[in-house]
């Protein structure tokens, strides 16, 4: 079983597919099962056609098994529950559609070998086809991409019957029907290539900034100095080293998604936000570690303990007094084991497990160490969000869109004046 | 909350400070912090100039300034620490003033923060319990604090209150049952430490009005 293309029924015979929140889908108006209360989550998994030994196999995949989840199907289900609620396995709602339905749908031929297949959005999830362009809530991008395409009247009629959009009478009723239907996101685009052609390097001055980034990555468990595999086996747009992820130039960017009002905390988020005054950070600071996470608490780490962080490469940094997030040996260790497999880290699983922002490009990673012992801040890292696009240097973009990072993992928030640092820059 | 021309032509000011300061060597380029400043300065100054930016400014818009505050990503070998230090009070100003809609502590309002620290200390004096040992403690950092700002040897916003004035942090827990003890507090504590004053505040007649009897 690979959690990563899991298709399961409902008792009604309706499709569902379940992701790893790392591994969720981006594209479209397609929105995950909203599972986060006990009472919906538990209803939804105790009416799913799956066998203790599938949601054990499926439990054992996501490194979630418990003392209880072989004990009965029941059982099993409470964790699968439990990560539901917890946003770590998502689950989609695919109706009646199969992935056969994906041959129904019209393609349209470009110069340069390229191919366009039209498609339903909610089809993206039972295919994982490399390159989509979509544009939801994107109407001048859209707009303009059916522009670039310069489409003859003919290829217009074959989408418009092809989609069973609105036949309007009129090319400009035509191409609006396509434009509205990308924009809600009903639609999207499979880009076909014949071959992909990555640019050669030339020399950093003329490459975007991604394409130069020094070689052998420095982090992870390399089987010998320099090490490094010849592919990137994981999926995603970060993981694609011929795409440069990028933001939108309007000033919309990494968001965290949860809110606190610093007045009227709970008690939990009081504790943290006193033990972080205590460690000397301001309350704009304490505000924005608190909305960065959940399920804060107070951990005590001795002198000699060992943090980590992720950084990117090449900014040396000049002092540690105001770095606020980092992991722990078991946090880092939960990273590793989650995201690094086959010499490769997993940029995109990072990224999403840790929140981080694009300018962050987490490829170097600095330890340190605690220079006495402390009382520091704990908590599980919340959801963010951000809008970015990834370019190609033949001039292909994604266009600008939403991406929702997951969170999950632990982060520490130490009393950052004193920690020393042991490698890294 | 208040959207005032004030506050208008301050989110200008602080970003023309990093603009033209610690980001001015730096290509505005969106994959480094810095590059990602330089768009959120020009974008909180484009719209404030064209009298487009109603506040509070959705978190949302200021997503890069309130990551790299927050984590310290300007504080690399290219910039010295002790810019990046005061770029900081700008880029605290800016969230205080784009993502709170709050209003700056400047020096007209000396008078009346030092009326509001009076009131503190008078409030803790006359406290109708004994007082923690935290609380008879910050009766002298409040009295420093004063003698600070009157001498203007103290410029808003100090910051965290942790290595200088802890006594703050247990203070600001125990005194929320006396009355008016969180407002007096996080009077003070705002003006002095988070460097805006209350939103009544507008004018310094205001701010006269509302300190005359405290």
């Amino acid at each position: 079983m690979q959690l990563n293309k899991l298709f399961v029924y409902g008792i009604y015979g309706e499709l569902y597919r379940l992701y790893r929140w790392h591994e969720r889908p981006i594209l479209g108006r397609i929105q995950p099962k909203d599972l986060s209360d006990k009472c919906t989550a538990s209803s939804f998994v105790r009416r799913l056609r799956m066998e203790h030994a599938d949601w054990l196999k499926v439990l054992r995949e996501m490194d979630a098994i418990t003392a209880n989840s072989d004990i009965s199907l029941y059982d099993s289900q409470n964790d699968v529950i439990n990560l539901m609620m917890r946003g770590r396995l998502i689950a989609y709602s695919l109706g009646n559609l199969d992935v056969d339905n994906m041959g129904d749908y019209p393609i349209i031929k470009a110069p340069e070998g390229v191919q366009y297949h039209f498609v339903l959005a909610s089809l993206l999830l039972l295919s994982e086809p490399d390159e989509v362009k979509s544009f939801r809530n994107e109407w001048q991008q859209a707009e303009e991409f059916l522009e670039t395409l310069a489409l003859t009247d003919e290829q217009l009629a074959i989408l418009i019957s092809g989609l069973e959009l609105r036949a309007w009478p009129n090319r400009a009723g035509r191409i609006e029907s396509l434009k509205t239907a990308f924009a809600m996101g009903q639609i999207a685009v499979v880009i076909v290539r014949d071959s992909v052609v990555v640019p050669p390097k030339r020399g950093p001055e003329d490459l975007p900034v991604e394409y130069y980034t020094p070689k052998p990555y420095t982090l992870g468990p390399h089987e010998e100095p320099g090490y490094e595999s010849p592919e990137n086996p994981h999926a995603g747009l970060h993981n694609q080293e011929a795409l440069t992820p990028d933001f939108e130039t309007s000033a919309e960017s990494f968001k965290t998604t949860r809110q606190v009002d610093m007045q009227h905390l709970s008690l939990e988020d009081d504790a943290a936000a006193e033990a972080l005054e205590a460690q000397d950070w301001n309350e704009d600071k304490i505000e924005e570690i608190l909305t960065s996470g959940d399920q804060f608490s107070l951990e005590n780490m001795d002198k000699g303990d060992k943090l980590y962080g992720f950084v990117t490469g090449g900014r040396d940094i000049s002092t540690l007094d105001n770095k606020a997030y980092w992991l722990d040996e078991k946090g880092l260790a939960d990273v590793e084991a989650e995201f690094f497999r086959q010499g490769h880290w997993d940029k995109e699983g990072v990224k999403g497990y840790l929140a981080l922002p694009c300018f962050n490009k987490a490829n170097e990673m600095i330890t340190v160490e605690l220079t006495e012992d402390q009382t520091v801040v704990k908590s599980t890292i919340g959801k963010a969000t951000e809008l970015l696009r990834y370019d190609g240097a033949d001039g292909y973009t994604t266009g600008t869109m939403g991406k929702i990072m997951g969170g999950g993992g632990t982060q520490i928030s130490p009393n950052a004046r004193r920690l020393t640092l042991l490698s890294g820059k | 909350m208040p959207n005032t021309e004030e506050q208008r032509l301050d989110i200008i000011e602080n970003c023309n400070i990093l603009l033209n300061g610690i980001l001015k060597p730096f290509n505005n380029t969106n994959n480094t912090p810095e590059g990602r400043m330089i768009t959120q300065c020009r974008w909180l100054k484009e719209h404030a100039e064209n009298h487009d930016l109603p506040l509070p400014v959705d978190r949302g818009k200021l997503g890069s300034l309130l990551y790299i505050y927050t984590n310290g990503e300007l504080f690399t070998a290219a910039i010295p620490d002790k810019d990046v230090y005061a770029a900081e009070i700008n880029m605290q100003r800016i969230i205080r003033l784009a993502k709170k809609g709050q209003i700056l502590m400047k020096p007209p309002y000396t008078l009346y923060a030092l009326r509001s620290i009076d009131a503190l200390i008078r409030l803790l004096q006359t406290a109708s319990r004994p007082l923690s040992q935290y609380e008879q403690d910050v009766i002298p950092d409040l009295e420093q604090l004063k003698q600070l700002l009157d001498e203007g040897k103290i410029k808003p916003p100090l910051g965290a209150y942790g290595r200088t004035y802890p006594n703050f942090i247990k203070v600001k827990r125990s005194i929320q049952d006396l009355p008016n003890g969180k407002d007096y507090f996080y009077t003070v504590s705002d003006l002095i430490f988070n460097g805006v004053r209350p939103d009544c505040w507008l004018t310094p007649e205001d701010a006269d009005r509302e300190t005359r009897n405290l």
